[in-house]
């Protein structure tokens, strides 16, 4: 039995977003491809699930061609065998009910027309019988991962089109469980799906208990009254588990595949001059923020996390160094300092986390003031251009397990727009673009993890970003649960979570 | 001179003779109330810690209330120990920190004196400004009475019918910036309305008086009565609001600063530092006895004084609020 | 009678449209677009204008306020921006929390407010007066949040003897583990009024007895218990009832600092987020919820008094 505060945002493939309701939606919710259930770097590997086999790709890496399973089916109350139609309806109804995801699926030939409202029907999606093509505008290499985004899981038009918004109430499964009950504020109970043509899940039943707050979640959890929880573990209690020897072992504390880094406006002075902005990199010390987050993470000697497939540490600015950042200052031509703004927003632990940054630089002359705003309002602030915020703090975590998400979204100069804007150092370096782009259009794996890299390192060398810390993520787990381990896509497999029996320790299947 | 204008001036001076007399009344009455006195003396002590608060942090604590000292060793024990741990848990009462050390290291006692600054400025001034909004609404909607009253009546009514708090919450996220100005502003809107009404009825009842009606047959215009005999006989409900009010403000400055829409960090207010130190009441408590522990002082002094000032300007009409 | 009756409601409702326009201004001056938050991170300009089209806001203001009043009047309160759900349902179930939440504060701070008022009243200037004040005193200075805190860290931290917070249906859980997750948050809440009505009961209690028609009580030789039950009591406790009223009606649009640090997922906790999330629909559900409450309140405690009290007339 696990334990939330809060109710999953939706449990509807489309609309579900959310980093805590994605464990709930994926063990329903199956598609095409998963992501094989291992730990570490491995669990990246896509394997086939609804489909016979990892899809044909052709016409240049434009055109995917899948076939559906024939054993794989429905869950209740439907049954019935799941076809490419259903797959198909799926994709279309994404752009219907504005999911989200949409964003992810733009280059699929047809998607235009269909946002803008010209079409109803996604033409580059055909389905025939059991046989499902997509089609590209262009070739994209991480095209299968975000085919293995819940969002494509195909969903029943006829339980799907009646009940438009309260699927969650009348789900029908595709994967490995399916859902007994949800009632809102109160619990989600999960039973495992009888239909589902892969293997089984070990649990019978899986209860995701609601309105539990985090820091009760942790103690029921060490009473042994829950066996885990989809929540953060708050860092007080973090600090209290890792000095107990028996719950220190019972904390998964895993990379996050996050980034939490401050930007600089490069083409505002002073952040033009690349000598001031190293000067910023060698100042700050890292190891007094990461205090901030518990101690939570890792100093960021780089900008990707090492927790993604192929990336390595890189320990740039291993400072601090006062000494050369007033030199570089005083080389740029402010040999006394500046001043300036530091923009954020008012989530623990930002604020803490800029007051230690503020006085870091004060250190060295540059005085920064605090403009600490509404979480809610920050993001699409800081990505209007117009608004020029010269230096703030932002945080980035992967959407896909792919560097691209990182690089090509946050730095590749080529995709600033003037509002909604990811770019939000305004970094435009042609030689990082060209890297960029051609990375992501190299098919062999350690020459594409060597491309990252040395676009990491020269994105660390101009320094549009100082990256601060990388994120672990923390969950307590109970002391008779096993299987669980932290997969770097899916987060949790509930599937693979079984009871330890109290005499042997050993797996056993069975409901809690 | 005239009889009139003799006979006024007359009246005039036995009023003013009256009121002086009242005075001396109330302050003896003021002064023979102890718990008063004791709040009053906490209150001044108070006020001179929070003047000399810089002064004091720097040569008496030798301590920060902003300088962070996060990387810092301090002897506990005798071994040597960072003021802040690897997990973000700050060292306690010792010799170095007297109440202990905040998440990022700085003196929660030197925070505590500069907050008590920041507290007593914010709730005196927007004390002041809702008692100016308040007499101006309770004077009009009383003395003229009429379609000017409706009008106002109805609008009070409404601020009333919205709850204080989320008021406050409303206009902060909207007045951005945690700025002591906002605070204060905020802090004014949300509490002139209780004047307005006590001051409307004290208004609606001097009007039926004699010696309203008697400066009215000498002549006298609405201002100088409004000015020489009304006002004067507001000044008791007024101080005793205002007492009232700064200790409601202290409560209501400290709610908002707690939620995160008062005075933000690194600028120290009582509330927000409760709030920092939320999170880690668990391991760190002292973050958030101590701020809490001014605040009831504090409070309970303002009331001391104000259930003072309520016995000694308004005597006949109530008991007296206290043993 | 009737005739008041009607001109109280006619006012009541003007007053609810005044509160509802206030809210609107204050929310329409703030800069920022709720269609962006929808949208979220990867938000094109053509999205975020779809969303705003779809919500109607990209109507003129006044024609929005119009719409939100008559739709409010037929039960429509709209969807919020945030989790589109309607935001009328989802205040009526977090009422239930509210509720649950002000009536047991209710029992214990007026089980334990008026009789040590009452008992001080009539041993005025003892021992058990001056302690039962200064505790009264106490009580109403008092951070709420922090001695919740406090109480958070010593009865269910460090004893263990309740749950660290959140809240418990009594479906779920039962009456029992109802009430234990109520326990703290109800004597938080209740130490504070409890000390507000020992002090009023007591003032009013100590004023009544001074008066004229008291005094003639006791000349005609009724008993102390006698004077007290029958005039005294009876007279204090009424402006008493008419504190509770509002009291009450005040908790009842939300305690937004108890709910927040126990984690009650009341109507506070709702106004409170919708607030900050800029959930415009929502803050006007819950201001209004609030305000029918004291409003209502008002009204009846007006026309108790007009019942009670011929002398009191309707003002203006």
């Amino acid at each position: 039995m696990f334990v939330r505060e809060e109710d999953p945002d939706y449990l509807d493939p489309a609309l579900s977003y959310g980093l805590y309701s994605a464990p709930v939606t994926e063990a329903i919710f199956h598609t095409l491809l998963d992501y094989q259930g291992v730990p570490g770097p491995a669990g990246a590997r896509l394997i086939p699930d609804l489909a016979e086999a990892l899809p044909d790709v052709r016409e240049s890496g434009t055109l995917y061609c899948f076939r559906v399973r024939r054993e794989a089916r429905f869950g209740a109350p439907l049954h019935r065998h799941i076809t490419a139609a259903d797959f198909k309806y799926s994709i279309e109804r994404l752009f219907k009910v504005s999911s989200p995801g949409v964003n992810f699926y733009r280059h699929i030939v047809g998607a235009d027309r269909v946002l803008a409202g010209r079409d109803s029907l996604l033409q580059g999606v055909i389905a025939r019988g059991d046989s499902l093509y997509i089609r590209l505008t262009k070739p994209d290499p991480v095209f299968l991962h975000i085919v293995s985004m819940t969002f494509t899981a195909p969903l029943p038009r006829e339980i799907a089109e009646p009940y438009a918004r309260t699927f969650s109430q009348h789900t029908v499964a595709s994967g490995p469980f399916q859902v007994a009950e949800f009632v809102p504020r109160r619990h989600v109970i999960l039973v495992r799906n009888p239909d589902y043509c892969g293997t089984p899940a070990w649990l019978d039943t899986f209860e995701l208990r609601l309105g539990v707050s985090a820091i009760n979640g942790v103690a029921l959890i060490r009473r042994g009254l829950a066996d885990g929880g989809f929540f953060e573990v708050p860092p007080a209690e973090y600090a209290r588990l890792r000095a107990d020897s028996v719950w220190r072992g019972r904390i998964s504390v895993d990379d996050g595949l996050e980034t939490d880094f401050l930007f600089f406006n490069v083409r505002k002075a002073p952040f033009n001059d690349p000598r001031v902005r190293q000067a910023i990199c060698w100042a700050v010390d890292r190891r007094a923020l990461l205090k901030a987050y518990s101690g939570k993470g890792r100093i960021a000697g780089e900008f990707l996390p090492p927790g993604m497939p192929g990336a390595r540490p890189l320990g740039r600015y291993a400072g601090p160094d006062l000494r050369r950042a007033r030199q570089l200052l005083a080389a740029a031509g402010y040999p006394r300092g500046f001043r300036t703004r530091l923009y954020g927003y008012t989530a623990e632990p930002i604020p803490r986390l800029l007051t230690i940054v503020q006085q870091q630089l004060a250190d060295v002359g540059i005085r920064a003031d605090l403009d600490m705003g509404e979480a809610v309002g920050y993001t699409s602030m800081a990505q209007d251009t117009s608004n020029h915020v010269p230096f703030g703090y932002y945080a980035w975590t992967a959407d896909y397990v792919d560097p691209s998400n990182f690089f090509d979204t946050l730095l590749n100069g080529r995709r600033i727009t003037a509002t909604n804007n990811n770019d939000l150092s305004l970094f435009d370096d042609p030689d990082v673009n060209d890297r960029i782009e051609r990375a992501m259009t190299t098919a062999d794996d350690s020459a594409r993890a060597r491309l990252w890299r040395e676009v990491d390192e020269r994105v660390m060398d101009q320094a549009p970003v100082l990256p601060l810390v990388h994120i672990y993520e923390s969950r307590l787990y109970g002391v008779r649960l096993g299987g669980w381990y932290r997969h770097v896509t899916r987060l949790l497999k509930i599937e693979d979570l079984y009871l330890k029996s109290p005499r042997s320790g050993a797996a056993r299947r069975g409901s809690p | 001179m005239t009889t009139a204008t003799s006979v006024s001036i007359e009246a005039g001076d036995l009023e003013a003779s009256r009121q002086r007399s009242a005075l001396a009344d109330a302050a003896r009455r003021f002064a023979a109330d102890r718990w008063a006195l004791a709040g009053m003396v906490f209150l001044s002590l108070l006020l001179l810690l929070a003047l000399g608060a810089p002064w004091i942090a720097t040569h008496v604590l030798h301590a920060s209330a902003y300088r962070l000292a996060m990387m810092d060793q301090i002897q506990v024990h005798g071994r040597p120990v960072e003021v802040v741990s690897a997990e973000g848990v700050p060292v306690g009462p010792n010799v170095r920190f007297t109440l202990g050390a905040d998440l990022i290291g700085r003196d929660v006692l030197a925070r505590i004196l500069y907050g008590a600054r920041i507290s007593l400025l914010v709730s005196t001034l927007g004390t002041l400004l809702a008692v100016l909004l308040g007499l101006a609404v309770g004077l009009l909607a009383g003395f003229y009475r009429g379609v000017v009253d409706a009008i106002l009546s109805r609008f009070i009514d409404a601020m009333m019918a919205i709850p204080i708090l989320l008021l406050a919450i409303a206009l902060a996220s909207v007045l951005r910036g945690g700025s002591v100005w906002t605070v204060v502003l905020i802090l004014g809107l949300v509490n002139w309305t209780y004047l307005a009404r006590i001051l409307r009825a004290e208004v609606l009842s001097l009007r039926e008086k004699e010696f309203i009606e008697a400066a009215r047959a000498l002549g006298a215009g609405d201002r100088r009565i409004l000015a020489r005999h009304v006002l004067p006989n507001l000044a008791g409900p007024l101080l005793v609001f205002a007492t009232l009010s700064m200790a409601g403000n202290i409560l209501l400055e400290s709610a908002l600063s707690f939620l995160g829409v008062g005075i933000q960090s690194p600028t120290p207010s009582w509330g927000n530092m409760i709030q920092e130190g939320m999170g880690f009441y668990t391991v760190a408590w002292w973050i958030t006895l101590f701020p809490g522990l001014a605040i009831l002082l504090t409070v309970v002094s303002l009331n001391l004084v104000g259930d003072g000032l309520k016995d000694a300007l308004m005597p006949g009409s109530r008991a007296r609020s206290r043993p | 009678m009737t005739v008041t009756i009607a001109r109280r409601l006619a006012l009541s409702v003007v007053v609810l449209v005044i509160v509802c326009a206030i809210t609107f201004v204050i929310f329409f001056a703030v800069p920022g677009k709720p269609a962006e938050l929808i949208a979220g991170k990867y938000a094109t300009p053509q999205t975020v204008a779809l969303i705003e089209k779809r919500l109607g806001l990209d109507q003129p203001k006044p024609l929005q306020f119009l719409r939100f009043i008559t739709h409010a009047a037929r039960g429509d309160w709209g969807f919020s921006y945030v989790s589109q759900q309607p935001v009328l349902p989802t205040i009526l179930v977090a009422f239930p929390k509210t509720l649950s939440l002000t009536l047991g504060a209710l029992a214990i701070w007026i089980l334990l407010g008026v009789p040590v008022g009452i008992l001080s009243a009539l041993k005025p200037g003892s021992v058990w007066d001056r302690m039962a004040m200064v505790g009264a005193l106490v009580g109403i200075s008092m951070p709420a949040y922090w001695i919740g805190l406090l109480f958070l860290r010593l009865f269910a931290d460090l004893l263990g003897w309740f749950p660290l917070g959140d809240y418990e249906e009594i479906a779920r859980a039962g009456v029992s583990g109802w009430a234990h997750h109520l326990a703290l948050p109800w004597v938080t809440l209740a130490l504070l009024y409890a000390g507000w009505y020992a002090r009023m009961t007591r003032a009013q209690m100590l004023d009544v007895a001074r008066l004229d028609y008291v005094r003639t009580a006791y000349a005609k030789g009724l008993s102390r218990r006698a004077v007290v039950g029958r005039h005294i009591l009876r007279n204090a406790l009424l402006p008493l009832v008419t504190m509770l009223g509002m009291d009450v009606a005040y908790l009842l649009g939300g305690a937004v600092l108890t709910e927040s640090v126990f984690g009650i997922p009341g109507i506070g906790g709702l106004a409170w987020r919708a607030i900050r999330m800029r959930d415009l629909p929502m803050v006007m559900g819950t201001v209004l919820f609030a305000a029918v409450f004291i409003v209502l309140a008002n009204l009846i405690v007006d026309l108790i008094y007009c019942a009670l009290d011929p002398r009191i007339q309707a003002d203006a």
